[in-house]
């Protein structure tokens, strides 16, 4: 026992002879190093003014005032799930009338990847003739004259791009800001995570899908991603009742469902003592929250309650699955101060493979099928002052060719369709302290890349973040040891110049 | 020292040596009259990071010296050698920050008290250098060394002044013990706000600009601290300028050195105020442009500009603004406000919004995490909000800028709660009962910008007191029995917005397939 000691004592000496200046100075440098990062250094890394999104966890969705005083207090995103051309809508480029049909210069194809073109394939012109419109003298198609009555309402920007050229992983990054499947929380939950919700009947973040085909992203484009799951959106039938069994069944009546929500929130509870699961909490505040649904969503979202000329405004179609009647739902809601309001349509996805698809046929019904409804969204929001603090957003998830699309390298058909294309697109955003009646970024002459002010999706975000009053980097939640943000980790930056 | 003294003569010669070496960087300021005009100007920053070394090496030093008189039979320490380099760097620091001061033409009265300081520790540190070399070389004699500890003290006495000026200039003269518990902010020189007249009648540079330099810029900028020969203090000061010559040139703020410096991009080298300091606020930029666009008078009062309704309430709270120094309530930008003075404001509301909030969960709120201001959306409780719940917003309604009451119960008897908040900026009262016996009551909102009143039964008559609202941008009328081609006041035309009376485009003409 006393060798063993004397052993150790002995090597424990021969260690620290070994011991050189060096060694000392290394340990002292990692050791206040670290304790320098632990505290000090964190204000380099942005980590230490974390803004606070605690919330009593029966009420996850309670109002918190956004980081500085915002100009928007809920958005209006219209999603046109499929990528709309832009270059048959808002993008005039009559160079590009003068080369349509002839052969695409190489240099368009060198280091490209496309998702149909093959080959060479030819240029295509706008198939719709341009005017200029309203007192900003934007360029605009004529498909859409109902949105051009608001031309001088709306802010364009021509210069949105993206690095995702399929469907769904550019439509996750639009509205998650990441292109993978979960990785991000959506636009709406950021929304619903930051400022909680005015009115508890009613989820703060509804989603309205027009029918047709869902978007390929699928139900994660409204997901909540790391975010507790009570901050993900809550999609409204298209068709027949928006949500189902609001009312009671035959012999239940509202008190015995109170009865039934108490025990079992009591039983969960339970649960949550024992367990500690949060997930447990947000059931609780669901089933609070339909109980309270029941009364208020119902008559939210009763379009029978609208007078005739509305209903002939929007082109709704009672009991139908049809944009006009979520476009009319978005302005139900947006007056009942529902903090995120996220339309999809649907078939933009205009590659010329057939007459749903194609440019000249399809596309031209799509525009018909939203811009009456996106006018009347747009008078309606106006006359009813809700513009004033509500964000619109209209665009796809990323542009189209200004080449013509020739499918497997096959002849031309009947059908003009364009490929996808992420270099350049445009959006328009309308409200919420956007500047009204401005054009923002520019292309070149064919439309094809951006030369002017690009503006990456995560710009596009930061500048909705700004408007609900946060700055992107601040609303932000700690997740696998990251603090998670929409706008990811790439710098991204607020585009101030459309800002009114 | 256990040695025999050295004979006196050598020692004297190295002292008279050391003591000169020591003195040389005072040549520095030579540095003036030489052909390379930038010399100057760049060595003369580095006094900021030379000044260092004096103040460590001196009190080092002294400190030495203390244990040194506390312990007589240890070892001496070579002080000499730490005052050599204390009193050089003392010197050094002194001809650089003449250097500084000529080059950024600094001036007043804590600045000359600073020179006179640096140049009296320059000599004072350069004279205990030699008796210290002296008291080392000759430790018999007691005289010489309680001289040397008797300079010695009058030095760090010396330095610490004359360093504390230097901090007070460079950081602002309460900067030190801002934190302590017995300081009190040194008390505005009292602005006398005439807040008894209405805004028009407000001098524009008296009771409008002149306080928000004060706020912005006096700290670097007043007859107490002149930096770069600037005195903003009063009018005359203003229009001498500074080194650069004129800062204003009235009539066009774009070329007025005053509103250049402070609209530069805050990255910018010469953005003012510098970059850690508040920052003007948009509206009070907006303010100092509007003045100097007017011709920067020493008189004129605001009826003479016309000012929009977001610069007319950012002027109505400048009182409030240079009693507390919270900064005016900020839309979408991350500019310093100061949160201190908010915590005082929201201090004095707290238990009148909790108390609402547990009342109203989720209808009140702060308008941002920055603010005190709130904001009142009672829409959601529709009918379930009536008159009667006016009375509780009674402690805050000063208080309360943006207000949702659409679709609530309320009715014309709400008219006085309503009137009551002064400070809002929005007020709607889309498809309630109210009629146009509530209208008189807004006319104390002087800060309205919008006003939706669409929905209700408000007609024509209405009109006339609305007018009254010079703030008023907005009026949201459709759905009330206000026609659109109801004749209207110039001074309500585009205020005014109606339904749109317009009927969709509803052809839109298919192409077709196409062949090719």
């Amino acid at each position: 026992m006393n060798t063993d000691e004397n052993l150790l004592r002995r090597l424990r000496m021969e260690q620290l002879h070994g011991e050189t200046r060096r060694h000392f100075l290394r340990t002292c440098a990692t050791g206040l190093g670290a304790m320098f990062l632990g505290t000090a250094g964190r204000g380099l890394f942005g980590a230490s003014e974390r803004l606070d999104f605690t919330r009593d966890p029966t009420s996850p969705l309670a109002v918190l005032p956004p980081q500085f005083a915002a100009k928007a207090r809920r958005v209006i995103y219209l999603h046109m799930d499929g990528a709309p051309s832009q270059l048959e809508l808002f993008d005039y480029k009559p160079e590009l009338q003068k080369v349509s049909g002839q052969d695409c210069p190489q240099s368009f194809l060198e280091g490209k990847r496309f998702a149909f073109i093959n080959g060479m394939p030819k240029m295509l012109g706008s198939l719709y003739p341009f005017h200029q419109s309203g007192k900003s003298g934007a360029w605009i198609s004529d498909r859409m004259p109902n949105l051009e009555r608001h031309i001088d309402d709306v802010c364009f920007i021509r210069s949105m791009r993206t690095d995702q050229f399929n469907h769904a992983p550019a439509q996750l990054l639009v509205q998650t800001g990441s292109p993978r499947l979960g990785a991000g929380a959506s636009l709406g939950s950021w929304a619903t995570y930051g400022l909680g919700t005015e009115n508890q009947n009613l989820p703060g973040f509804m989603v309205l899908v027009s029918g047709g085909n869902n978007p390929d992203g699928g139900k994660a484009l409204w997901g909540s991603g790391f975010l507790p799951s009570v901050y993900q959106g809550v999609q409204c039938r298209p068709k027949g009742d928006p949500v189902l069994y609001l009312s009671n069944p035959p012999g239940v009546s509202r008190n015995m469902r109170r009865r039934v929500l108490d025990a079992i929130d009591e039983i969960n509870q339970q649960n949550y003592q024992s367990v500690g699961d949060p997930e447990t909490l947000t059931r609780v505040a669901q089933y609070e929250m339909a109980f309270r649904m029941q009364i208020e969503a119902s008559e939210a979202l009763d379009l029978s309650r609208e007078p005739d000329y509305v209903h002939k405004a929007y082109g709704t179609k009672p009991g139908e699955e049809c944009f006009a009647n979520n476009c009319l739902l978005a302005r139900r809601l947006a007056e009942r101060d529902v903090r995120f309001i996220q339309l999809y349509h649907w078939g933009w996805d205009s590659h010329g493979a057939s007459a749903k698809e194609a440019l000249n046929v399809g596309f031209s019904d799509r525009c018909r099928e939203t811009d009456v409804p996106v006018g009347a969204l747009l008078d309606d929001l106006k006359a009813r002052g809700l513009l004033e603090d509500t964000l619109v957003v209209w665009g796809g998830e990323f542009g189209r060719t200004p080449m013509q699309e020739n499918r497997g390298g096959a002849a031309q058909t009947e059908f003009k369709g364009r490929d996808h294309h992420p270099g350049a697109f445009t959006i328009w955003l309308a409200g919420g302290g956007i500047k009204p009646g401005f054009s923002y970024g520019e292309t070149d002459a064919m439309g094809y890349e951006i030369v002017e002010n690009p503006v990456e999706v995560r710009d596009l975000h930061a500048t909705i973040l700004n408007q609900l009053g946060f700055e992107y980097h601040k609303l932000s939640y700690l997740f696998q040891g990251l603090e998670q943000k929409l706008t990811g980790v790439l710098p991204a930056k607020v585009i101030r110049d459309i800002l009114a | 020292m256990q040695d025999p003294a050295p004979p006196a003569r050598p020692a004297l010669r190295t002292a008279a040596l050391l003591s000169a070496a020591a003195a040389a960087p005072a040549l520095l300021m030579l540095t003036e009259r030489m052909p390379w005009a930038w010399l100057g100007p760049f060595l003369g920053r580095f006094h900021t990071v030379i000044l260092h070394f004096p103040v460590a090496l001196l009190l080092l030093a002294a400190l030495l010296e203390v244990f040194q008189a506390a312990s007589p039979g240890a070892r001496r320490f070579p002080l000499s050698v730490v005052m050599f380099f204390g009193s050089m760097g003392a010197v050094t620091a002194m001809a650089l920050g003449w250097l500084l001061m000529h080059a950024d033409a600094v001036k007043g009265p804590l600045v000359h008290r600073h020179m006179q300081g640096g140049i009296a520790l320059a000599i004072l540190s350069v004279v205990t250098l030699f008796t210290c070399v002296l008291a080392e070389a000759e430790s018999g004699r007691r005289t010489v060394l309680w001289i040397y500890r008797g300079l010695l003290a009058a030095t760090c006495v010396m330095l610490v002044r004359t360093a504390h000026d230097g901090g007070s200039i460079t950081h602002g003269e309460d900067f030190l013990d801002e934190y302590a518990p017995w300081h009190k902010a040194k008390p505005h020189e009292a602005f006398q706000f005439p807040v008894s007249k209405p805004l028009a009648q407000w001098d524009i540079y008296a009771h409008v600009v002149a306080p928000i330099l004060q706020e912005r810029c006096y700290e670097c900028h007043s007859a107490r601290n002149v930096k770069g020969g600037l005195e903003l203090g009063s009018w005359a000061a203003i229009q001498r300028g500074g080194k650069d010559g004129p800062v204003l040139t009235a009539g066009a703020p774009e070329k007025s050195l005053l509103y250049q410096r402070i609209d530069l991009p805050l990255e910018h080298q010469e953005h003012m105020p510098p970059r850690r300091r508040a920052q003007p606020s948009p509206e009070e930029m907006a303010l100092i442009r509007r003045w100097i666009a007017m011709g920067a008078p020493e008189k004129g009062t605001l009826a003479a500009v016309h000012l929009d309704s977001r610069l007319l309430s950012v002027v109505g709270q400048l009182p409030a603004l240079l009693s507390s120094g919270a900064a005016a309530p900020e839309g979408g930008d991350s500019r310093e406000i100061d949160p201190a003075a908010v915590a005082k404001l929201r201090a004095g509301l707290a238990a009148a919004v909790a108390s609402l909030q547990a009342k109203y969960p989720n209808i009140i709120t702060y308008e941002s995490r920055q603010s005190a201001d709130l904001c009142l959306n009672a829409a959601p409780l529709g009918g379930g909000f009536r008159d009667a719940d006016m009375a509780v917003l009674a402690p805050v309604r000063d208080r309360i800028v943006w207000a949702d009451l659409s679709g609530t119960a309320v009715t014309d008897r709400a008219a006085q709660a309503i009137g009551a908040m002064r400070n809002l900026r929005v007020l709607k009262l889309a498809n309630t009962a109210v009629t146009d016996s509530l209208v008189p009551a807004l006319a104390s909102l002087q800060h309205l910008e919008s006003l939706n009143i669409h929905g209700t039964s408000v007609t024509p008559a209405a009109m006339s007191g609305l007018e009254r609202l010079h703030a008023l941008r907005r009026i949201y009328v459709a759905f009330t029995k206000i026609p659109a081609d109801t004749p209207c006041p110039e001074s309500m035309r585009g205020k005014l917005i109606f339904a749109n009376a317009v009927a969709p485009v509803l052809e839109l003409t298919n192409l077709g397939p196409q062949k090719p």
